[in-house]
């Protein structure tokens, strides 16, 4: 069992499994693993039978996945109509960002304001931020590693108001179903957007802030291969 | 031992409390610590993982792929304006079908027309229609003669209308249209071509009547380069397009043709939409020297041209097949001809005057230049009895036949048509003792020998009485009128010694008997002045009694007007 030791710690702390520890997620109770607990196959919490890692598995891995799903419906949600107006006037497609130019145009700047943070910039800045959480995480830099445990922090409650068009389209098309007069349609827009929430969301919970405060590879307690990133982060 | 907790761990006591192994001391060491139970281990591969932003970027791909392959082919119509036109708004359709929607709306570049830039749907085969002859109009609220169209645009907004062509080139610009046009490329019938010398009341869309039934419509005119005649263009839809044929005539039916000629008043109307709108109507004349056996005419092809006449009688004339003019030389006025006016055999028209000019400038060798009036005789116009077939007419066979006709007083006259209008016509004709005249062959056109007109021989009828007249010796009548007179001054001498006989015997005799008849006179004032005595005063008093009956009279109708119910229920008593 290693020793940790606050005082050569970049963190005034040391974690769990510096001290030989895992800590189970779901009751938070801690356990001691026997020196051949991977080997045997899965460990579970002796209070709450879940699943106990040491760390998230391939934590970084899983969350590079949902990232880069994410970023690639990111594209088709900002250029595909996300809604689809039949009305007496015609039938009209609107994308998000029209939708935005629309309340612009209309003199709504607030409104536009609203949605243009809230469907564009927020989930962009996820996807960024989200990116460069990862990338510091692989290249083992520890620098500011509070103010980004306090980024992902601020990602996982961001993450799901931005569901918030989703939610607006949803009850539309509810609400406007006159017949003939006037129909509104979710368009495959709106599926790709919601589709690079729920991703964010997932890349989000993937991503084990624990790691932002482990040492490199080998001052931490020996990790079975099964655990460390195929991504490549381990040499 | 510190804190073993990672930044997100709350209660580290709360870890050991429930778990099986005794926790002795506050801060429990590793040893105390329970072992996580060791499961079956659950095989699966990590790589799983990678499927997920696979997936999405397939979705991705395909939903790109799908917006861009439904977006079909980009066209550019250029428009005169763009009124009611939006850009994502305006859609285009054909068929009423929503066949695209356009994207952008700027002025071209040298800002004479505005250019439309659309985006057509994609997998809707919609590129085989857009073709060279496609067209394109902005479909507006539209009220015209054949009705009101486009009503649904008021509330819906604009939108760009689409005729498909028929062409097989494709193409992407296209000039819109002003107005929508009549007939749609995918209505059966056929386009045919008339000249005409104006355009009368027609306009785009004025119908085309047969036999007064509506079975076609204007699709376009247009001023040739000449400047002189009108194109139209016109649509006559099947099944009716089988009878334009190549005899067909077409006429104008526009308005109220009224016509006042040699023929008197004529009114032809074809329709109330015609005489209101205007229009064409067309009928077959079917050339009479073609033998019966021969069928219908073939029908018209595509695109025939054809002459529009002014009116239904100048489109039904006889095949002006072949006409021969000659010159009719007149001295006297032809006021009352007109070129056009009908050149008649006996009755029978058979051609028309072409132009009325005068002969000639006047001067030394031509001091009273005449009336030349031009005329073209279609000898086949005549209906003959017992013709055996068309037979081709040179003027050798003219100068044949009309030779003998002149030598027996075959004459051309003016005559007037109607008294009422004072219309003249040229009457062909045989003249009884007419001067020996001869057509003179060797000019052109050939000049045939005139007669005067009935208003000529009126004229030449006045002109001897008037010779007779000045032919009165009026000298020799004054001197014997002068001789006259000094006999009646003497025979006036003798009535005066008559009449002093007569003041001198016969007066003093009338006067005694002029004495009596006063006295008699006399005596009869006096008889009727007893009269007037006697009579008078009674007839006075009839006629006060008379004047009071009627003042009665009028009371009793004054008070029956008031109260007419007396005559039913009597006079009331008075209430006094």
């Amino acid at each position: 069992m290693a020793d940790c030791d606050p005082a050569t710690d970049a963190v005034p702390a040391c974690s769990a499994l510096a001290a030989g520890l895992w800590r189970c997620r779901g009751c938070a109770a801690v356990c001691v693993p026997p020196p051949d607990a991977i080997a045997q196959g899965r460990t579970r919490c002796p209070r709450c039978d879940a699943i106990v890692h040491p760390r998230l598995p391939a934590s970084v891995a899983r969350s590079w996945a949902f990232l880069l799903a994410g970023t690639a419906l990111y594209l088709p949600a900002n250029l595909l109509p996300v809604t689809t107006t039949a009305s007496i006037g015609g039938r009209q497609s609107d994308t998000i960002f029209s939708g935005i130019v629309y309340f612009w145009k209309d003199g709504s700047y607030g409104l536009a304001v609203l949605v243009f943070v809230a469907s564009i910039v927020v989930p962009m800045t996820k996807l960024l931020l989200l990116s460069l959480l990862l990338i510091s995480l692989q290249r083992h830099d520890r620098r500011w590693a509070v103010q980004r445990l306090k980024a992902w922090r601020a990602l996982e409650i961001i993450g799901r108001w931005s569901m918030l068009d989703i939610f607006a389209i949803t009850i539309l098309a509810a609400l406007v179903q006159v017949e003939s007069l006037a129909e509104l349609r979710p368009g495959p827009g709106a599926m790709a957007f919601g589709a690079v929430v729920v991703l964010t969301m997932l890349s989000t919970h993937w991503f084990d802030p624990r790691l932002l405060f482990d040492k490199p590879e080998g001052e931490v307690a020996p990790m079975p291969p099964e655990f460390t990133d195929p991504a490549g982060d381990a040499p | 031992m510190s804190d073993p907790v990672d930044p997100r761990d709350d209660s580290p006591a709360e870890a050991a409390a429930p778990t099986p192994a005794p926790a002795t001391a506050t801060a429990p060491s590793a040893a105390d610590l329970p072992r996580p139970v060791i499961a079956r281990r659950a095989h699966y591969s990590l790589w799983l993982v990678w499927l997920v932003p696979l997936v999405a970027v397939v979705i991705g791909v395909y939903l790109g792929a799908r917006s861009i392959l439904n977006r079909g082919p980009t066209i550019t119509i250029y428009f005169h304006n763009a009124e009611g036109i939006e850009a994502n708004k305006t859609h285009i359709k054909y068929k009423d079908v929503d066949v695209g929607i356009v994207r952008r709306v700027k002025l071209t570049k040298d800002h004479r027309e505005v250019e439309v830039t659309a985006e057509m749907r994609g997998n809707s085969g919609i590129e085989s229609l857009l073709v060279t002859d496609t067209r394109f109009w902005v479909v507006r609220p539209r009220i015209g003669a054949a009705g009101v169209s486009g009503l649904n645009t008021l509330l819906s907004g604009a939108f760009i209308g689409m005729d498909a062509g028929r062409n097989a080139t494709e193409k992407r610009e296209f000039e819109g249209l002003d107005v929508q046009p009549a007939i749609t490329a995918d209505v059966p019938g056929r386009t045919f071509t008339l000249i005409a010398d104006d355009l009368g009341s027609l306009d785009i869309g004025s119908p085309i009547y047969l036999r007064r039934v509506p079975v076609g419509q204007v699709l376009a005119y247009a001023m040739l380069p000449d400047g002189r005649h009108i194109r139209f263009t016109i649509f006559v839809t099947a099944p009716y397009d089988r009878f334009v044929t190549t005899h067909s005539r077409f006429w104008h039916a526009s308005g109220v043709d009224v016509d006042l000629g040699a023929q008197g008043l004529h009114v032809q109307t074809q329709s109330v939409v015609s005489v209101l709108a205007g229009g064409i109507a067309f009928q077959d004349l079917p050339d009479p020297d073609a033998p019966p056996t021969l069928g219908p005419p073939p029908e018209a092809a595509e695109r025939t041209q054809f002459t529009l006449y002014p009116q239904m009688s100048d489109a039904l004339k006889r095949p002006d097949s072949q006409g021969f003019d000659y010159r009719l030389l007149y001295a006297s006025s032809v006021r009352g001809l007109a070129v056009g006016a009908p050149v008649e055999y006996r009755g029978l028209p058979i051609g028309e005057v072409t132009r009325i000019a005068v002969d000639g400038k006047a001067g030394e060798d031509n001091p009273e230049p005449k009336i030349a009036v031009d005329v073209r005789v279609y000898p086949r116009r005549l209906p003959t009895i017992n013709k055996s077939g068309p037979e081709d007419m040179t003027l050798d066979d003219q100068r044949k036949r009309l030779d003998p006709m002149i030598r027996r007083g075959f004459r051309a006259q003016l005559k007037s048509g109607s008294l009422l209008t004072g219309q003249l016509y040229v009457s062909l004709d045989f003249v009884k003792d007419a001067p020996a005249a001869h057509i003179d062959w060797t000019t052109s056109p050939p000049t045939m020998p005139t007669a005067p007109g009935a208003l000529d021989s009126l004229q030449d009828s006045l002109a001897s009485l008037a010779r007779k007249l000045d032919a009165i010796p009026y000298d020799q009548l004054a001197g014997d009128l002068h001789k006259d007179l000094a006999d009646l001054d003497a025979t006036l001498r003798h009535v005066d010694g008559l009449v002093q006989h007569l003041d001198t015997g016969v007066v003093p005799e009338a006067k005694n008997t002029l004495a009596d008849a006063r006295k008699a006179v006399e005596d009869l004032r006096k008889t009727l002045g007893t009269v007037d005595q006697t009579v008078g005063p009674q007839a006075t008093n009839a006629l006060g009694e008379v004047s009071k009956a009627a003042q009665s009279l009028k009371a009793l109708a004054d008070y029956l007007e008031r109260h007419p119910e007396s005559l039913l229920k009597g006079k009331p008593e008075d209430p006094k």
